[in-house]
């Protein structure tokens, strides 16, 4: 247990009630941080956004992006995991039949609301075939209107990149069926 | 009767009773896969061993019959191993393919994986490839990785349809089930088969992809096909049913329907007439957006209705979508009139099998005693074929419930229900001068159906309640929209004189409304003070089967 | 004419009529603290009589608790205190956990706790930080957000986001930290400590300062105790109550740390026992990262956990487990369970009512506020209006936790 009065003081010495000390050493402050980044850019935190930005790290939760087979089709078999996760039901996906036989189903219409999302994540956590992931490192930019949020396959396709996971589970480096 | 023990508890079953059907009296689940209480024993999936004290060997619950003093155990340490063990051979060669198969979310596989195996896979080879979504007719897909051979499918066909459709080809780890040679399914009873299979080997083709399973909610219901009545289950999601499926009923349908039955729910759907729509003398058209759903087929629906109306002679009436209050307004003055210049028995109602004996009785106590109508008739849709299994030619659910509604109220009422024909005739020859009509179409052939939408153009009012449009619709003066059996609550009667209860599904489609309900609105809008009753039905409650409710 | 009323003195104002005044202070009001209104019965600046009125913050989080998975609901849990999110994560999942028997392997105990205190710091240095700002301090308070900023980039660099961190699961983490992660954290504490240094010197001892947070918003023992404090605000009296000593949970009992405590029980007391804290949840993080056993970050158990994902992708087994978390979601057995922790406010409590379903049938949350405002008028009555600033500072109500 640690008394908090004890360890950093209860009573106002007179020093310190006359305000002298406690100015100079707040003024001695502000004035070195002032000097400080008057002539040097080193210790200043502010940033020049949008010409200096922060990077987001590796794990940042951004906009959605819809990963991609071999030959460019969407990985997606709509297999409705990720709608039925959201915490927020803002996915909304209509399936249909693929003429592939090995492919099957697809999703006619994938689309996300932006708006409604929470970039909670768990939808990239029930996908069972990497089709879906949050690592664009955008986040959503603003908008006019609220239909400018609602997203389609294709605008998430666009940054798509390959899938690890191939359909039937087949892994793609020891090519074992 | 034999007293046994099962897993420490005192189970007492009839002789020949299974061990499978015994531990469920007792809240004991044993997993099967092949066993069925509708098929023979098959005892060849091996998923519900058991363990029996002094038997050696752990053996199969469905082909073992209680017997007296039996000490069961369903979780010993053998029969877990055992029950791992199963799994894990069903799941040797079985596709990765829960994102693509219908059957997630009411999959035996994947419901007792979670409960009796949870445990990983030992082989290091690939998988055998078989044939994939084949259409083997009858609106079945069959994907032959996914089956686990449990047999179901074969002896279904062998027994409970007897022809013998479907069979194993090959043998070992390539055996296939499949039908034979250029010869799909055909019969009215394939959707069963997709019921009874216990993984996505088996899928509806009608239903692929359209929703998760786990996204339906279900409500218990009669299936309104045919006069069976066979109990079903509405399954529905965000305001739109997405299939039928047979509920247990011994008296009734026993665990099956058919496939007509199946296809019976499409009419909620589609082409339902969402609004009150009144033809009048006036000029453009006014468009009162009031229901959120489905309002761009309502907009074309009006389009089409005033290009229709503007061409009709010798009448200038257009349609003109309105609300309950107007429409109301506008039935209730017509029918005033003409019950003060010709009476009530120039009114004609046809009452309708498909609606609930409460729509119907609500009608017919409106009509009869508050209208001075003589006339009524039984509606409803045409005769069809039937069988000897389930399939009856009457297909209207509730032509009992029409026949007892009309006999139904404290002063018996000695009406009858003269057919649909008799309509066409009466309104041609000027017998009638106005219609109620409960229901979308009459059971008349379309020559004659054409000829009363002629004749229907010179009567003073033709008042249809209408769940779906049709010639018909567009040939009243006022037409109301009602419910469909998913969006109520109400009672069918079968063939068979049992009164079944129905439970409300999805929510009202568009503005529509129970007929028992417009009929209310409708005399209060006459200055009726009309309530339905609560009378007691006429038939006892005893002839409704059990789990109907 | 001079009458014996106009040769009064015009200064006199005894027999003037004067009646109390009503003033409502709030949903919006110059704090910084969340949505509260308070009815105040003035009596020229001094306050006679007070009334909280709460709820406008009141986004139904136990009824999204009832219509939510297990796991969806870590991302409304963040939400109640969003100060410190992987608090209210930690207190929720400890409650699944404890009502279904989940144990959750060591590594993610150690990442929960880091983070939780790295969450805690978080808290405490908002709140100084603004109570320092609404005395009129704009400069510490910027001071104590660059603090809190390092630790931001912390939780960012863990979970993906800086508050709505949606880290944790029933049974353990989402993730192993990142490379490099511990040296990140300890730099960062070294960095806000610095920081904290001049907070320090600029506000702790400053007379301004000290005048208007000492002798301000009294709570004496006994009372704190009758209305249920926990916490800091607790503390600040001189009980010396942390459920991290009292009743040790998670890993907190293999860590060396000292309880702060004051003695007056007003808002100089807890402003102290505040920066204390800090100090002590730095020792804690440092012990944690020293002590840190490898391992698995969640739990091993099928009925709990989704798989990984490389068995999820190309086997059927875990394919079909991953299946049946989705859409099933974990089930719990039937039962109910009261599970407590101490957040940053005081007692963090979830009684969560499980029906054997994917979904819980019930989530209470006892937020630790909830309790410390119902004091709040006794402690504004005698004070002026200024004194309901530090005091409500103080108390550090985040409205999140107090109207859910």
């Amino acid at each position: 247990m640690i008394r908090v009065r004890e360890k950093y003081g209860d009573r106002m010495t007179a020093l310190e009630s006359s305000y002298l000390t406690e100015t100079l050493k707040g003024l001695s402050i502000t004035l070195r941080h002032f000097l400080e980044n008057t002539l040097t850019r080193k210790n200043t935190v502010t940033l020049n956004y949008p010409e200096e930005k922060k990077p987001y790290p590796e794990r940042f939760r951004g906009l959605h992006r819809l990963m991609k087979r071999d030959d460019g089709q969407v990985r997606c078999v709509a297999c409705m995991c990720c709608a039925t996760v959201c915490p927020a039901h803002c996915i909304k996906i209509e399936a249909g039949e693929h003429d592939d036989h090995r492919i099957e189903k697809f999703p006619i219409e994938f689309s996300i609301d932006w708006l409604r999302c929470v970039y909670c994540g768990l939808c990239v956590d029930a996908c069972p075939c990497d089709a879906i992931r949050m690592d664009t490192g955008e986040h959503p930019k603003p908008q006019i209107d609220r239909n400018g949020f609602l997203t389609t396959k294709i605008d998430l396709m666009k940054l798509g990149g390959p899938s690890v996971a191939v359909q039937g589970g087949v892994r793609p480096d020891n090519g074992e069926g | 009767m034999a007293k046994l023990t099962i897993n420490g508890k005192d189970v007492e079953a009839a002789a020949g009773t299974n061990l499978v059907e015994a531990a469920k009296q007792v809240g004991v689940e044993i997993p099967v896969f092949c066993y069925h209480p509708k098929l023979s024993i098959a005892a060849q999936c091996r998923m519900c061993l058991v363990e029996v004290e002094k038997m050696p060997k752990l053996v199969p619950a469905c082909q073992t019959p209680v017997a007296e003093g039996m000490v069961v155990k369903t979780d010993s340490e053998r029969v877990k191993t055992a029950q791992a063990g199963v799994m894990e051979f069903l799941l040797l060669n079985h596709p990765v393919d829960c994102p693509i198969c219908d059957q997630a979310g009411e999959c035996a596989l994947q419901d007792y994986y979670m409960v009796y195996d949870l445990t990983g896979s030992r082989s290091t080879v690939g998988k055998v490839h078989k044939p994939k979504v084949q259409d083997i007719g009858g609106g079945v897909v069959l994907d032959s990785e996914r089956c686990v051979m449990c047999s179901r499918c074969v002896r279904y066909f062998d027994e409970i349809t007897g022809d013998a459709q479907m069979g194993f080809f090959n043998r070992g780890d390539r055996v296939e089930v499949s039908i034979f040679p250029d010869s799909p399914l055909h019969g009215e009873y394939c959707g069963n088969v997709v019921d009874l299979c216990p993984v996505g080997a088996l899928t509806w083709k009608d239903f692929r992809f359209k929703c998760r399973v786990w996204f339906l909610e279900k409500a218990a219901s009669v299936c309104p096909g045919c006069a069976r009545g066979c109990n079903v289950t509405v399954e529905h999601n965000e305001g739109k049913v997405f299939r039928l499926k047979p509920r247990d009923n011994e008296a009734v349908n026993q665990c099956w329907m058919c496939d007509e039955g199946r296809a019976s729910y499409k009419f909620v759907n589609e082409g339902r007439l969402l609004d009150p729509v009144v033809r009048e003398e006036k000029k453009g058209v006014t468009t009162e957006t009031l229901s959120s759903q489905r309002s761009e087929e309502r907009k074309a629906y009006v389009k089409k209705e005033e290009a229709k109306a503007g061409s009709r002679e010798p009448h200038t009436r257009k349609a003109v979508v309105v609300t309950w209050e107007r429409a109301l307004a506008v039935a209730a003055e017509q029918l005033v009139k003409v019950v003060a210049t010709k009476g009530g028995a120039a009114i004609g109602v046809v009452l309708s099998p498909q609606a609930t004996l409460e729509d119907n009785r609500a009608v017919v106590r409106f009509a009869a005693d508050h209208l001075g109508v003589t006339a009524f008739y039984m509606g409803g849709r045409l005769d069809g074929e039937g069988d000897a299994f389930l399939r009856l030619a009457d297909k209207n659910p509730n032509r009992a419930g029409v026949l007892a509604a009309l006999e139904m109220g404290a002063v018996a009422r000695g009406l009858a229900a003269r057919t649909a024909d008799d309509v066409v005739a009466d309104v041609e020859s000027g017998k009638l001068s106005a219609l109620i009509v409960m229901g979308n179409n009459l059971p008349v052939s379309p020559d004659a159906r054409a000829r009363l939408v002629s004749a229907a153009a010179r009567l003073d009012a033709v008042i249809v309640m209408a769940s779906n449009r049709s010639e018909l619709v567009d040939a009243a003066t006022v037409a109301l929209p009602s419910a469909t059996f998913a969006e109520k609550e109400g009672t069918f009667v079968n063939a068979m004189g049992m009164h079944q209860k129905l439970r409300r599904g999805i929510a009202l489609v568009g503005r529509a409304l129970p007929e028992t309900q417009i009929v209310q609105k409708l005399a209060a809008k006459m200055g009726f003070d009309f309530r339905p009753a609560r009378e007691a039905s006429a038939a006892s409650p005893a002839t409704a089967a059990p789990g109907a409710h | 004419m001079a009458t014996p009323e106009t040769a009064r003195d015009p200064l006199d104002v005894d027999d003037l009529p004067m009646e109390p005044m009503v003033l409502k202070m709030g949903p919006s009001h110059p704090t910084m603290h969340g949505v509260i209104e308070l009815t105040l019965r003035l009596d020229g600046e001094t306050v006679r009589a007070a009334d909280v009125e709460i709820g406008y913050l009141h986004r139904g989080f136990e009824k999204m608790g009832e219509v939510s998975t297990w796991n969806q609901v870590f991302a409304y849990a963040d939400r109640l205190n969003y100060n410190s999110p992987m608090l209210n994560e930690l207190g929720y999942a400890m409650a699944v956990e404890k009502l279904m028997g989940v144990d959750v392997p060591e590594r993610a105990q150690f990442l929960r706790v880091i983070a939780s205190e790295i969450s805690r710091i978080c808290d405490h240095l908002t709140c100084v930080g603004a109570g320092a700002m609404e005395l009129g301090a704009f400069t510490a308070f910027l001071y104590a957000v660059k603090a809190r900023e390092f630790l931001y980039e912390l939780l960012e660099k863990i979970s993906g986001h800086r508050l709505t961190v949606n880290y944790m699961r029933v049974g353990g983490v989402w993730l192993d930290m990142p490379d490099g992660w511990d040296g990140a954290v300890r730099q960062a504490l070294t960095d806000a400590a610095g920081v904290m240094r001049e907070f320090h010197k600029l506000v702790t001892r400053h007379r301004i300062f000290f005048d208007r947070m000492e002798g301000v918003g009294i709570i004496s023992q006994e009372d704190a105790l009758a209305w249920g404090f926990t916490g800091p605000c607790l503390r600040s009296t001189g009980i010396d109550y942390d459920i991290r000593k009292a009743h040790p949970y998670s890993c907190y009992d293999r860590f060396d740390f000292d309880i702060p405590v004051g003695d007056k029980g007003d808002n100089y007391d807890r402003y102290l026992i505040r920066l204390e804290e800090i100090e002590q949840s730095r020792r804690i993080i440092e012990q944690a990262f020293d002590r840190m056993p490898g391992g698995p970050v969640v739990s091993s158990d099928p009925r709990v956990a989704l798989p990984e994902k490389g068995p999820v992708y190309n086997t059927i087994e875990s394919m079909m487990n991953h299946f049946k978390l989705v859409y099933d979601g974990i089930r719990v057995p039937p039962g109910a369970v009261y599970s407590f922790s101490e957040a940053a406010n005081g007692e963090l409590g979830f009684y969560i009512v499980a029906d054997g379903t994917g979904k819980p049938y019930r989530v209470r949350v006892r937020g630790p506020v909830f309790a410390i405002m119902q004091a709040l008028p006794q402690m504004l009555i005698g004070g002026m209006i200024a004194d309901i600033v530090p005091t409500f500072d103080g108390i550090n109500m985040i409205a999140g936790e107090l109207d859910r």
